[in-house]
Parts: C-alpha cells; sequence; structure tokens
C-alpha cells in the first residue's frame, strides 16, 4: 500500500529532521568552546522507505590535533624558563642604565676605592669604600637569595603540575572507558571524544604528551620521551618537593611508574611542556647563574687577598671580602658552591662592626701583622689601594664550568654572566614567542576544520525546518487522502 | 562541508581579539621607546651584547671619577707649584740682598730680619694644608712636616747645641766677635751643613716622609702628586736662612760675616736652581694631569656614543610605529564591533 509507504517516508524524515536540529543545536551549544568539535548527522536511505541517521560523525583532523599539542608544551615549556629567567635578570641585572648588574656593582666599589686612593688620610672616604664594599657583599647575596627562591618557586610549581597530571590522567581514565565502552555497543561517543581531547589538551601544557588510538577507540598516552603515562590505567607520576633551597641543593626528580623523567639520572628526559621547563629552570640555568655569582664572589676574594709582607713566606689571607672558611683562600678557579650566598666584609674594617675601614688602606685586615702593607703607619699611603684597582682589573682564571669568561678581570667575567643570562632569557622569549605564533596558528587551522560556523548551522536548521515542514505536510496530505478514501468507503 | 574556505565562528572572533592583545603589548612597548629614545627592555633586546653594554657603561663611570678626582689632584698641584714658586722668588729677593750687604757697612743689621722672616715664610709654606692633608709632608699627610724654628724647638736646640760645642759659647755672647773666618767656614762645613742632612734633619727640622703621594690620574697613569719637604732646594733655603738670622751675625767681625754670607749666596742659588727644577717637574706632572683629564673626558664621549648607539631606539621610528599600532588596534576595534552584526539571525 503505497500511501501507509508515503506515511512511512515522512515519518523517518520527521525522525531524522528531529536528530539533525539536535545535532544542530549542539554544535550551536559548542561554538564557543575551543575544544568542541563540530558533529555531523549522517543521513542515509532506507530503500523505499526514506531516510535515517546511520551515525553521527566528529570533524576532526588528528594532524593538526597533534601539532597544537606540540605546539602548547614546547611553547609553555619557554614561557616557563623566560618567567624564571626574568625575575632572575630583573632583580641583578634591570635595565643597565640604572647601574643595578655585578658589573656595575663592581665599578662602583672600584671607584670608592679610586676615590680613597687619591685621598687616603681622608676617614669619610674610607667609610664609604668600606660601605661600597658592603654593598657589593650584600647584593652579591641578595642575588643568591634571589636565584634560590626561583628555585623554590619552580620546585613548588613542579609539584602543582605533578598533582594535576595526576587528576587529569583520573579523568581520563573514566573518559576513556566511556569512549571505548561506547565504540563497542555502537553508540554516540563524540561527546565523550571532545572531552578526551580537552583532557589531553590542557595534560599536554604540563607534560609534553603523544597519543595513539586503538581501533576500539582506547587511547594509549605517551610523555614526548617515550614514558608510557596512560595505558589501560594510569600510571601514578610522583615527585618529592623540596621546600628550601640553598646553592648546591639539588632537586628531586618527578618519576613517571619510577622511572625519573628530570635531572641527571633520567635515561628519557621530558623534551617540553611545562614540567620539562621547569626542570630546566631549576636545574640547569639557575644552577649555572648561581655558579657564576659564585665565581664572582671567589674573584672578588682573590683580588683583595692579603699577601704576607714580612718574608716569612706565609700563605695568602682573604682580606676585605671573607667568607666563613676564612682563613684559608677559597681554591683557585673552581666553583665554590653558594660562595656568593656567604660572603662578607671582614668585621675588622666595618665600621658597624667596631672595624677600623683604614685597615682597607694599610692591611692586616686577617689580624696578623705579617700582612701588614703600610708598615711606617703613614696617612698617605695609597700603594695597596692602587694595587687593589689593579688586581680589580688583573685577569684571573675562572671555572669553566660557570660557562662565563674563563679568563679575565672580576669586572670582565661579571659582564660576561650579565651576557650569559640576558641571552638564555632573549632565547626562551624568541622561542616563546615563536611557539606562541605556531600555537596560534595551529589552533586556527584546527578550529577550522573542527569548530563550529553559527551561519552555516543556521542556513542548515533552515533546510531542516523545510524538510520538516514539507514532510509535515505529508502526513496531512496523505491523512486528507485516507480521509477521503475512507469517506467514500463508508 | 569540510572545505579551504570553511571557517569557525570562534576563529572569526578570537583571532581579531589575539591581533588586538598583541598590539596593545607593542604599543606600550613603542610608546615608552618613543619616549625615551632607548630600547623598551634593553636586556632583552641586546641579549649577548648585554654584558658589553654595562661594561662600557662601568668604564664610562670609572673615567667620570678619574675626571672628578683629577680635579682635586691638579688642586693639590696648583697649590704645592704656588708655593714652590713663591719661595724662589723670595730666595731671588733674598740672593740680591746678600750681595749688596755682602760689603756694606751694617750688612749684618740689614740681612737679619729678612732672613728670619723667610725662614719662618719657608715653614710656613711647607707646612700648608690643603683638604685636610700636609701638602710637603710626603705620605705622612696627617703631621705637619717642619718644626717651628723658635727658642725651644728641636732644630733651634740642636744649632744651639753645635754652636755650643763647636765655639764654646752660646750665639748671643759677646765673644762671637772673636770668631775667625777659618773657625767660621769649618762649622759651617761640618757640624752645621749635618744639621740639614740626614739623619740630623729627619730628626730636629723635619718629620715629612720622603716617599710622596702617588695618584690615579687615567685608567692606567699612577703618578706621583706631592712633593717633600726634604727636597734639597728646600734644605739649602733653610740652612742659609738659620745662617743668617741666628748665628750671631751682628756681632761677627766683617771678615767671618763675609764668610757667612758666601756661604749663603752659594746656598741660596744652589736652591733657587732645584726650586726651579722641582717646579718644572710638578709643572709636568700637572701638564701630565690635565692631558689625562682631556683625553678621558674624549675617551668618555667616545663610549658614551657607544652605549647610546646600542640602547637607542630612533623616536622617530617609534612614534610612526605607534601611530601604525594606533591604527591597526582601531581597525581591528571597528571590525569586530561589525562582525558581531554580520550574522544570519539578524536575517531570520
Amino acid at each position: 500500500m503505497s500511501l501507509t509507504a508515503a506515511l512511512g517516508s515522512a515519518r523517518s524524515s520527521l525522525m531524522a529532521a528531529g536528530i539533525q536540529s539536535s545535532v544542530i543545536s549542539r554544535n550551536i551549544a559548542g561554538a564557543s568552546e575551543l575544544s568542541y568539535s563540530r558533529k555531523i548527522a549522517v543521513l542515509e536511505n532506507f530503500p523505499g522507505n526514506g531516510v535515517y541517521v546511520a551515525a553521527i560523525q566528529r570533524a576532526a583532523s588528528a594532524g593538526l590535533y597533534t601539532n597544537v599539542l606540540t605546539a602548547t608544551s614546547a611553547s609553555t615549556k619557554q614561557s616557563v624558563i623566560y618567567d624564571g629567567l626574568q625575575k632572575i635578570a630583573a632583580a641583578t641585572v634591570d635595565d643597565p642604565e640604572l647601574d643595578q648588574s655585578p658589573t656595575a656593582q663592581l665599578n662602583v666599589l672600584k671607584q670608592a676605592l679610586h676615590q680613597y686612593a687619591t685621598a687616603p688620610d681622608n676617614a669619610t672616604l674610607a667609610q664609604s669604600a668600606v660601605a661600597a664594599a658592603k654593598d657589593m657583599a650584600a647584593s652579591l647575596n641578595q642575588a643568591t637569595t634571589t636565584v634560590q627562591s626561583v628555585r623554590e618557586g619552580a620546585d613548588a610549581d613542579m609539584l602543582t603540575a605533578v598533582t594535576n597530571i595526576n587528576r587529569l590522567l583520573a579523568q581520563f581514565d573514566t573518559v576513556n572507558t566511556a569512549v571505548v565502552k561506547g565504540t563497542t555497543t555502537g553508540e554516540d561517543v563524540t561527546d565523550y571524544l571532545d572531552q578526551r581531547d580537552a583532557i589531553i589538551s590542557k595534560l599536554s601544557q604540563e607534560i609534553g604528551v603523544s597519543v595513539s588510538i586503538r581501533p576500539n577507540g582506547d587511547a594509549a598516552l605517551y610523555t614526548d620521551s617515550g614514558v608510557v603515562l596512560y595505558d589501560k590505567s594510569a600510571r601514578n607520576v610522583s615527585f618529592a618537593p623540596t621546600n628550601a633551597y640553598t646553592a648546591g641543593i639539588t632537586g628531586n626528580a618527578v618519576y613517571i611508574d619510577g622511572v625519573p623523567v628530570t635531572g641527571a639520572s633520567s635515561v628519557m628526559p621530558l623534551k617540553s611542556g611545562k614540567i620539562a621547563g621547569l626542570a630546566e629552570l631549576r636545574d640547569t640555568a639557575t644552577v649555572t647563574y648561581q655558579s657564576q655569582l659564585d665565581e664572582i664572589a671567589r674573584g672578588l676574594i682573590d683580588a683583595f687577598r692579603e699577601i704576607d709582607q714580612s718574608g716569612a713566606a706565609l700563605p695568602d689571607v682573604p682580606g676585605l671580602f671573607t667568607y666563613p672558611g676564612a682563613p684559608a683562600m677559597p681554591a683557585a678557579a673552581t666553583i665554590s658552591v653558594g660562595l656568593a650566598g656567604t660572603i662578607t666584609v671582614a668585621a675588622s674594617v666595618d665600621p658597624a662592626s667596631g672595624g677600623n675601614p683604614n685597615l682597607l688602606r694599610d692591611g692586616a685586615i686577617s689580624g696578623n701583622v705579617a700582612y701588614n702593607y703600610n708598615t711606617t703607619g703613614v696617612a698617605g699611603f695609597s700603594a695597596r689601594l692602587q694595587q687593589l684597582i689593579d688586581n680589580m682589573d688583573a685577569p684571573q682564571p675562572f671555572d669553566a664550568a660557570a660557562q662565563g669568561k674563563p679568563s679575565g678581570s672580576v669586572i670582565d667575567f661579571a659582564s660576561s654572566s650579565v651576557s650569559w643570562i640576558e641571552s638564555r632569557r632573549k632565547t626562551a622569549d624568541d622561542s616563546a614567542q615563536y611557539q606562541n605564533t605556531l600555537l596560534d596558528r595551529s589552533n586556527t587551522a584546527l578550529s577550522n576544520v573542527n569548530g563550529v560556523n553559527m551561519d552555516d548551522e543556521m542556513s542548515l536548521m533552515l533546510q531542516v525546518e523545510r524538510t520538516y515542514s514539507a514532510s509535515s505536510k505529508i502526513i496531512s496530505a496523505v491523512d486528507d487522502m485516507l480521509n477521503t478514501l475512507l469517506a467514500a468507503v463508508s | 562541508m569540510m572545505s579551504a574556505n570553511y571557517i569557525s565562528t570562534l576563529m572569526l572572533s578570537s583571532s581579531l581579539r589575539y591581533s588586538i592583545t598583541n598590539n596593545q603589548s607593542a604599543l606600550s612597548k613603542a610608546s615608552k621607546e618613543a619616549t625615551t629614545g632607548r630600547f623598551a627592555d634593553p636586556g632583552l633586546q641586546l641579549g649577548t651584547s648585554t654584558g658589553r653594554d654595562v661594561g662600557l657603561r662601568a668604564e664610562m663611570s670609572f673615567m667620570d671619577q678619574i675626571v672628578d678626582t683629577n680635579e682635586l689632584v691638579a688642586g693639590r698641584l696648583d697649590m704645592t707649584q704656588n708655593r714652590i714658586t713663591q719661595l724662589g722668588t723670595t730666595a731671588q729677593e733674598f740672593l740680591k740682598n746678600l750681595i749688596a750687604a755682602r760689603d756694606a757697612d751694617g750688612g749684618q743689621q740689614i740681612l737679619l730680619p729678612s732672613a728670619s722672616a723667610n725662614l719662618q715664610d719657608l715653614i710656613g709654606a711647607l707646612n700648608v694644608s690643603y683638604n685636610g692633608s700636609f701638602l710637603f709632608a710626603g705620605l705622612d699627610t696627617q703631621n705637619a712636616p717642619i718644626a717651628n724654628y723658635t727658642a725651644g724647638s728641636t732644630s733651634k736646640n740642636a744649632v744651639d747645641a753645635d754652636f755650643l760645642a763647636t765655639f764654646g759659647f752660646a750665639q748671643s755672647s759677646a765673644n762671637v766677635s772673636t770668631i775667625t773666618p777659618a773657625q767660621m767656614q769649618n762649622f759651617l762645613n761640618t757640624s752645621f751643613d749635618a744639621q740639614f742632612a740626614s739623619p740630623a734633619w729627619n730628626a730636629n727640622w723635619s718629620s715629612a716622609a720622603d716617599q710622596t703621594l702617588t695618584s690615579r690620574i687615567s685608567t692606567t697613569e699612577v703618578v706621583d702628586t706631592s712633593v717633600s719637604a726634604n727636597q734639597p732646594g728646600f734644605r739649602k733655603l733653610a740652612a742659609a736662612y738659620t745662617m743668617l738670622s741666628d748665628l750671631g751675625n751682628s756681632s761677627l767681625s766683617q771678615a767671618t760675616f763675609q764668610t757667612v754670607v758666601d756661604r749663603a749666596i752659594s746656598l741660596v742659588s744652589g736652591a733657587i736652581y732645584d726650586l726651579a727644577v722641582l717646579g718644572g717637574s710638578v709643572g709636568a706632572v700637572q701638564q701630565r694631569v690635565s692631558a689625562a683629564t682631556d683625553k678621558l673626558k674624549i675617551q668618555h664621549d667616545i663610549l658614551n656614543q657607544q652605549v647610546v648607539a646600542m640602547e637607542e631606539v630612533d623616536p622617530s621610528e617609534a612614534s610612526v610605529r605607534v601611530n601604525a599600532l594606533q591604527n591597526q588596534i582601531d581597525t581591528a576595534l571597528a571590525l569586530t564591533a561589525r562582525l558581531q552584526k554580520i550574522s544570519l539571525i539578524n536575517y531570520l
């Protein structure tokens, strides 16, 4: 009976239109969400009996999605490094115009010495030279505190990131199970897939991640270095935080399922993501900068050391600048870890501790008269001060591991340290900018593939509306026809 | 439905949003650069060259400092030169008087007051202090170098004792007239001369150190910038003025007095020569200081140019950039508003 068939087709068309409009309204609801991918209701023909919705597809592009993940991880890593270096550079170098850098501080000290040397009998100038020396020591101490606090911050951020990863992996587990189950039973899992992608996107900020999808819809997650993060079940990511940092303390590594993924002992170190950036900042960049500060401190102690004047061949001792290891000199051309944090001006010269600033001119700061340069005790003696100024300019060897100038004056070395941190900051900024642009581009490309265009959806809606009214019209026409027929029969 | 022309509504609106935020942060940088003429963040811009930048700045400020201290050094040298010139002039006047008075009657009376005044003047000149330090004291800048020559002072006591030991009476004694020229000659050559040579000079007259102040007048040059009161010229003047003021000259016989005057003439003319040499060497140092200062100023300018060149942003270029960015932001904002209006919903 073909009238019944017409009624059936119209009915299936109504059904399909209902599903289509529900898909359209889902699309419109997700239009402003970056992680939402457009759903498409696939219509198929029932031979001779209208249409039905065979499946709901997702517009997606695995390639572009991988690009977004990679760019996200890389850009997060560089931003984290940049932020850390920025903090250190702002505290220790700042604008060169403001003369805050170690180089400028050393120069202030040199100037104070020079002024004092011009009038060595002037007590005020002696005091201001000692004050400049104290400022120098304090600025090295402060720089050490800044560097170590950046390391503390990085350590705390690593803990937050690890907590975040574990939380995201737990969510991932739930969603992934739903996807697998839905795929097996043939349900619409597209929303779960969106949700899973959103979770992976969030994960990619914390850690470089790669995804592999199995035929049943199951996804396995690996870090960019190849360590399994999720395969059937979530792996445990663990990290023991270190609360207080001083130079020389090495922070703990992040472990995934017992395998270290950061630090020197790691065979599969993370390459990107926030954790990789934080680890590089905490374990490499700040440690190198700290050793540069330590070398500046050691260079200062060395330049101001006192040499035996009595002919008794006594060993050299620290003079104006001293440290807890005095009276031994710190080993030459070797990083003394944490020296910049402990360097001080000798109490015997510091008027604030009851010392005599004139010892700067005369020598014997260490307390032993054998180191007295001004044997006649005259007030106009400037030879020692001139010598100190020359020492500040004299080349001395520095530990190559500090990555500064291997041989040069302490001022040159300090300049090379300024260069080092600024060039690192510039590099991090450049690549962060590049990766951000790449991320923007990839996001745009991806969104243009899987995003929702409202106008398009609205015109589809019009189409569905028309189909719906036409089908309804057919139903009422068939009803009329049947009525006419039934009336004729009765 | 997937095609190259497809665009998601989200991107349509957010691409402009990205460009607005990017441009706004660029605008804040550009406007800072336009007003200051320097990079907004020189360290970030210069990277590896930042070390050179801070190094140049440090060198520059050290040069400034040396130029400042050179003024002090120059002041010290000017004062020193001035005193040496004055002493030279006084000595020349005195030499004229000596020659005139040698054969004149009552030459003793003519010379006595000026000799003793000149001695006081010499001591005063050598004890001059500048900026809190005694200029002629060598390194011992906190002590006046020359003791006064008055009754009871070490220098006078020593001369008195020598005189008494040689002749058996004091300078004020009437017996002074009995001293023969040969005796006087002998006294002057031996014990009196010894008073003005080391070690007696350093014990009785001068506490000055032989080493003099040294100052750094450029980044590399360290020069002597003071003169010690122990210089031979000063000793000769002190000897000449003392012998004419305190050897009982008024009572000496004419022949003996002439012996003293002859000796004084040779001493004073020797001193004039020595002072001229000394003044010359001080002048040479003055010359070096002012040359060093000039050189430092030139170097400072060169360094300053380098620093400026490193950190400089062309302000007009920066302000053009500000305008361009403003336009871009304006356009982006206007477009955002218009894009909002372009929606199929408005026509349904």
